[in-house]
């Protein structure tokens, strides 16, 4: 695993110690085959003591969580317990909202994720983020997928890499016939897995999805938590969700969160309360204000 | 009101109502075993009849309960409570059916030798004993008491061993009924106190979460 790990941190980094911000910077590094990720149980994201500060607002409070590869993990909690933030943080989309600043430590399949000298642009290309509201480009749906390979300059035949992530999306077969159609006359659901399959050609380790079902009706949320199950082969899954039935159908582990007075701040910041097997989040979690929040007894 | 205090106050009210059916269920031993013991034979019919009363009740409780389960979605706690009412309920009705076969037996031919009856008698008020501390445990949410039902079970089923061997002594032409209905009547009041243990294991688990209550359970 050494040799592996290595591999990947090489990708991570850049070889000058700057960040590059720019959308189009390219990674330096040639892409590294899904053999260089750990075995399915390994740790893919270590987190320690992590806070996240927005200015001098502490919104997120010493979060310490291990997630594994290979597994769907959910963040539930209320509205402002930062699991959003937190999300965010995994691959580095607050470095384009100023004032955002991270304190403790976030590894990445063994490496420092903040550290110097790794590019965000390659952060984000293997750890993908799909949103809550579909968001295609106003381009075809084949440029759609293709974006993120184009971008990458990864060296794929295009057709078949559209092709295998609209499979994979599970929407190949509604959209074969008009590719080059807009993406923008997709219905919600179909535009949801169009992102999705935009997320996956960019060949990530892993999907973040912020909220991913909350702007759909419910036969297009199933296609996607029908899809969530597919994935889970090829890719680890992070989810916010505000749907606790969802979390409770589609994660392997649940993390709850909860916003309470951070004394220090004398602000209400985002802490975690409970990380463990979704079955006993759901079943008989540990803590008293996780009994509450998954029963419906809050407010 | 709220609905998540409706489902609260449902609960409550499946609660007191699963431990109505387990007051069924008592009466039914208790009535059985006055008949068993020569007290007064006609209740053995009453008990019985009754039992289709009981089975009735059984269903409507299982109704609600799935429909709570349906329309409320419960987790955690909520979740424990509900899916142990159903079990629990279940243990009641199988109380009950236990009851009837004891009183059947009554009203069947066979020599009340006095040690076996008193054997039985004995059994019989172990049983109701361990009846009535597993209501309580599931009434109260009682940790204590739900928890040692079955080490107070290891009485009763000494007491049933004891009645085997006195059973195998039995010489003449009436032993072959004595022990044949005296041995079901036995083996049927020691499940009603093994369903007393479960009821016991099921509170455990239900209050704690901990599966190792549901191990229990199934052994």
């Amino acid at each position: 695993m050494t040799d592996s790990r290595g591999a990947r941190s090489r990708e991570l980094l850049t070889e000058g110690t700057e960040p590059q911000h720019e959308a189009t910077a390219t990674p330096r590094l040639a892409p590294v085959g899904r053999s260089a990720v750990p075995p399915e149980g390994a740790a893919i994201f270590e987190i320690e003591k992590l806070s996240i500060y927005y200015g001098a607002f502490r919104a997120v409070r010493d979060v310490t969580l291990n997630m594994r590869k290979g597994q769907i993990t959910a963040f539930i909690g209320p509205s402002g317990c930062g699991k959003t933030t937190l999300l965010r943080s995994l691959n580095r989309m607050h470095d384009l909202i100023p004032g955002v600043r991270v304190e403790g430590s976030l590894r990445y399949q063994g490496d420092d994720l903040y550290g110097p000298g790794v590019d965000p642009v390659v952060v984000r290309r293997l750890i993908g983020m799909v949103f809550q509201r579909p968001n295609p480009f106003p381009k075809s749906i084949y440029d759609n997928v293709a974006f993120g390979p184009k971008i990458a300059k990864l060296d794929v035949n295009m057709d078949e890499c559209v092709e295998q992530a609209l499979r994979k999306a599970a929407l190949w077969d509604e959209v074969k016939d008009r590719l080059k159609t807009s993406a923008t006359q997709l219905s919600g659901g179909q535009q949801q897995r169009l992102c999705i399959a935009r997320a996956i050609a960019a060949q990530p380790d892993v999907i973040l999805m912020d909220e991913p079902c909350s702007a759909l009706d419910p036969v297009a949320t199933l296609r996607i938590e029908d899809l969530m199950q597919e994935l889970k082969a090829d890719y680890t899954i992070v989810i916010v969700t505000h749907n606790m039935q969802q979390a409770a159908r589609v994660s392997d582990m649940t993390a709850f969160f909860t916003a309470e007075v951070d004394a220090e701040a004398d602000r209400r910041a985002g802490l975690l309360v409970e990380f463990d097997r979704t079955e006993k989040i759901f079943t008989s979690p540990g803590d008293e204000r996780t009994e509450s929040y998954v029963s419906g007894r809050f407010g | 009101m709220p609905s998540r205090a409706q489902f609260q106050e449902a609960l409550e009210m499946l609660r007191v109502d699963v431990d109505a059916l387990g007051l069924m269920a008592e009466q039914a031993v208790t009535g059985a075993m006055r008949a068993l013991l020569g007290e007064d034979e006609s209740v053995a019919t009453d008990v019985i009849a009754g039992d289709d009363r009981i089975d009735a009740f059984f269903v409507a409780l299982e109704e609600r309960a799935y429909a709570l389960v349906a329309q409320q979605a419960p987790v955690a706690a909520d979740l424990r409570f509900l899916m142990s009412s159903l079990r629990v309920m279940a243990d009641y009705e199988k109380t009950g059916d236990r009851a009837v076969a004891v009183a059947k037996s009554v009203l069947t031919d066979w020599e009340r030798e006095p040690v076996t009856i008193a054997l039985l008698g004995r059994m019989g008020d172990l049983a109701l004993t361990l009846l009535g501390s597993a209501r309580s445990a599931w009434l109260d949410q009682d940790l204590f008491v739900a928890s040692d039902l079955k080490r107070r079970d290891d009485v009763l089923d000494g007491t049933f061993r004891q009645l085997v061997a006195h059973l195998l002594a039995q010489q003449g032409p009436g032993a072959p009924s004595l022990v044949l209905h005296a041995h079901a009547a036995g083996r049927n009041l020691e499940r009603i106190a093994d369903h007393a243990v479960i009821i016991g294991e099921r509170v455990s688990y239900m209050l704690t979460g901990d599966p190792s209550a549901l191990a229990a359970e199934a052994r």
